[in-house]
């Protein structure tokens, strides 16, 4: 299951990079960070995913504590 | 936003009683408390970073700097602390963090606007549709109407689902998908895209594909994975930022030593505190904002204010190509003409001539048979075909009045003993004979679009040689390329000849666009160091070979996507060399000048920020 987040405060192009390494070292993640978007994109497993994105939006924070995550539709 | 105003109404006090009664007690604590109040965020970011051993970020470096100059008031002012003007270098530190946290404010209102900026851009599909279902309508998202049910659409909406009209009529605005501004009827069984906005009346709609796999979805998709292919400038910022930040610091580290060693061999310890506080102004400097924002936001600004010109790129890293590109390739048909046969002239007397041949035509079903009926009009019914007869490969024949009419090719006619004029033209011609006697000739072919000639003239302007590539013959292809002014023409090729003389091109060390519709030409494509597939996102193929689709079904577009690239280069390149060149300048003054303030240096450093985001947003308007 692939979705699609907004992280409005994500502040420039080397944290998004930052981001995106540090979201990617979680097991079973597949993320791309699109700075210019204000946008993340999270590919899971479906039946783990809500777990893990428990374990993303704690990672998250700790990078970028700015960027919050929120859903958006497709 | 509220602790920079509560920081500086601190920080006002603080400043007024430091400067009139030089009382440390009353104004350290207040120099405190605003610093305090304005970076407590920095500081805790700085703090959470070094555990991870993320060191050289820019909120170390302004908690550096900051601190710094406290310790430095201290150490070396001490003896002029409890005099008016003694907390200066204090002051200093605090102004840093204020001014850092107003320059992060408004660079962060300045993404946010860019961001807001490319998405309005990119704003062609609704949030919301409204579907039918047991008879009522539903509003619903519209990820969640499935291949097959029904969908309104009212006027002034966009479409959701590519599917087809099954009740109503309306007038579509096409043009975030097709680029036509000229609004287009559709009734019902047309079919539709999503993206179109339907106007003057409702209609219902059978979806046929589901939202993700719709044409607006689409191009959304491929705009936003283009960000993922970074710009080759755009890898060397982020590489250089890497090594920038460290290397500044070192060098500022330098700064703050080593001139003062040499320099207490004079015994001059004043001097010590003065090149502490320089290094201090190049720890300022070294933070590489103004880089890291711009030039991503550059780029992909470009890649919004193309979409939004029915230019899709797939990469950030195509602007380099498209704009160093010298060679323009063009497919024949369905690129520089239309791919529809159409009456182009007529021999003889053209009202009897298009009337006797449509009256037999409209019979048949052929493309040259559709150009002749369409071009006749209503004159194809001014006589009555009998004994309607297709000779396949040669022509037709019927009878009319009791006499025969044969239309086709010199062959036809010629068998039958008649005399006939031959044309001249490379284009297909149909001879027309009644009553054994050859009344005239109708040629027949592919349109050119009405903007290749200009195109072309002006992509020559721009030094760009444009040539053909096509599988016709060699008349009819010197012909097309005469018209347009192409430069060489290229004929009868199969589909890897094309790929073979691209390669022929590139190892001239020439660098390519082929411009194709994409159907059987995906290895020519895939070749050339730009493929830009001609008319929208429909076939896979197309898409997966190509690095730009164009959903415009004009070749000017093509010359827009030119002029862009060399803009969004351009912009890339003054936010680059103009950030570096205003940072080398500050450092060394930092260095040259004795006691250079603090605060200018990182005016300086948030300014240049700001001054290249406004810049990047210059790549979002396309001329």
């Amino acid at each position: 299951m692939t979705k699609m987040y907004e992280a409005e405060d994500l502040c420039c192009g080397v944290c998004a990079q930052r981001l995106e390494v540090a979201l990617n070292k979680i097991p079973d993640v597949e993320a791309k960070v699109f700075f210019a978007l204000g946008k993340v994109k999270i590919t899971a497993p479906d039946e783990k995913f809500d777990e893990i994105f428990k374990e993303v939006k704690r990672v998250a924070k700790i990078i970028e504590p700015d960027a919050k995550l929120k859903e958006i539709r497709s | 936003m509220i602790s920079i105003i509560l920081a500086i109404t601190l920080f006002i006090p603080a400043v007024l009683l430091d400067r009139i009664s030089g009382l440390l007690w009353a104004y350290f604590p207040l120099y405190l408390a605003s610093y305090i109040t304005a970076g407590w965020m920095v500081v805790k970011k700085a703090a959470k970073n070094i555990v991870r051993g993320e060191i050289f970020d820019e909120n170390f470096l302004m908690l550096i700097a900051s601190v710094g100059a406290f310790v430095l008031n201290f150490v070396f002012s001490f003896d002029g602390l409890f005099s008016p003007g003694g907390g200066e270098e204090m002051m200093d530190g605090v102004l840093v963090m204020i001014l850092y946290q107003v320059g992060e404010y408004f660079q962060g209102r300045a993404v946010q606007r860019s961001r807001k900026n490319i998405r309005s851009l990119l704003s062609i599909r609704p949030d919301i549709a409204y579907v039918l279902r047991d008879g009522k309508t539903e509003a619903v998202y519209p990820d969640e109407i499935m291949p097959g049910e029904l969908f309104v659409v009212s006027p002034g909406e966009k479409v959701a689902l590519d599917g087809v009209i099954v009740s109503g009529s309306c007038y579509l605005d096409t043009s975030a998908v097709t680029g036509e501004s000229e609004p287009v009827f559709a009734s019902e069984g047309a079919s539709v895209l999503s993206g179109m906005i339907c106007f003057e009346s409702p209609v219902t709609i059978k979806a046929l594909k589901p939202f993700t796999e719709s044409t607006a979805s689409r191009m959304l998709k491929l705009v936003e994975e283009a960000a993922e292919k970074k710009a080759r400038h755009e890898q060397f910022i982020t590489r250089f930022a890497r090594v920038y930040t460290p290397i500044v610091c070192a060098l500022s580290l330098l700064v703050m030593i080593v001139p003062p060693t040499f320099l207490l061999l004079l015994n001059d310890v004043n001097v010590f505190s003065e090149w502490i506080y320089n290094g201090l102004c190049l720890l300022v400097i070294s933070c590489p904002c103004a880089l890291v924002i711009s030039v991503p936001l550059t780029f992909f600004g470009g890649i919004g204010g193309l979409a939004k010109n029915n230019i899709l790129l797939k990469g950030a890293d195509c602007f380099e190509s498209i704009a160093s590109c010298d060679v323009v390739a063009f497919d024949k048909t369905g690129t520089i003409t239309s791919g529809s046969f159409e009456v182009s002239s007529v021999d003889g007397d053209e009202d009897e001539v298009l009337s006797l041949a449509g009256c037999v035509e409209k019979h048949f079903s052929h493309p040259i048979a559709k150009s002749i009926t369409k071009r006749a009009g209503d004159a194809a019914d001014k006589y009555v075909a009998s004994d309607v007869k297709d000779f396949p490969g040669k022509g037709v024949s019927a009878v009319i009045n009791g006499k025969t009419i044969l239309a086709g090719n010199a062959l036809l006619l010629t068998e039958r003993g008649i005399e006939i004029k031959v044309s001249s033209s490379p284009f297909t011609a149909v001879y027309v004979a009644y009553d054994n006697k050859h009344i005239g000739t109708i040629i027949i072919s592919d349109r050119i679009k009405e903007d290749s000639a200009k195109a072309v003239a002006k992509l020559k302007e721009m030094n760009i040689t444009s040539i053909m590539l096509t599988g016709d013959r060699k008349e009819v292809a010197e012909a097309v390329s005469a018209e347009c002014g192409i430069e060489r023409t290229h004929y009868s090729l199969l589909p890897e000849d094309k790929t073979i003389i691209i390669k022929k091109y590139q190892s001239e060390g020439h660098k390519i666009i082929f411009a194709g519709d994409g159907i059987n030409d995906a290895p020519a494509l895939a070749t050339a160091d730009i493929g830009c597939a001609m008319g929208g996102v429909g076939s896979d193929a197309a898409i997966e070979a190509a690095d730009m689709v164009i959903m415009k079904d004009s070749l000017s577009t093509l010359v827009t996507a030119k002029k862009h690239s060399k803009k969004v280069i351009s912009v890339a390149l003054q936010n680059i060399i103009g950030s570096l060149v205003i940072k080398a300048a500050l450092m060394v003054m930092a260095i040259v000048i004795p006691s250079f303030p603090l605060w200018i240096a990182i005016i300086g450093d948030v300014g240049v920020c700001l001054v290249a985001i406004i810049n990047a947003m210059r790549t979002l308007s396309v001329k």
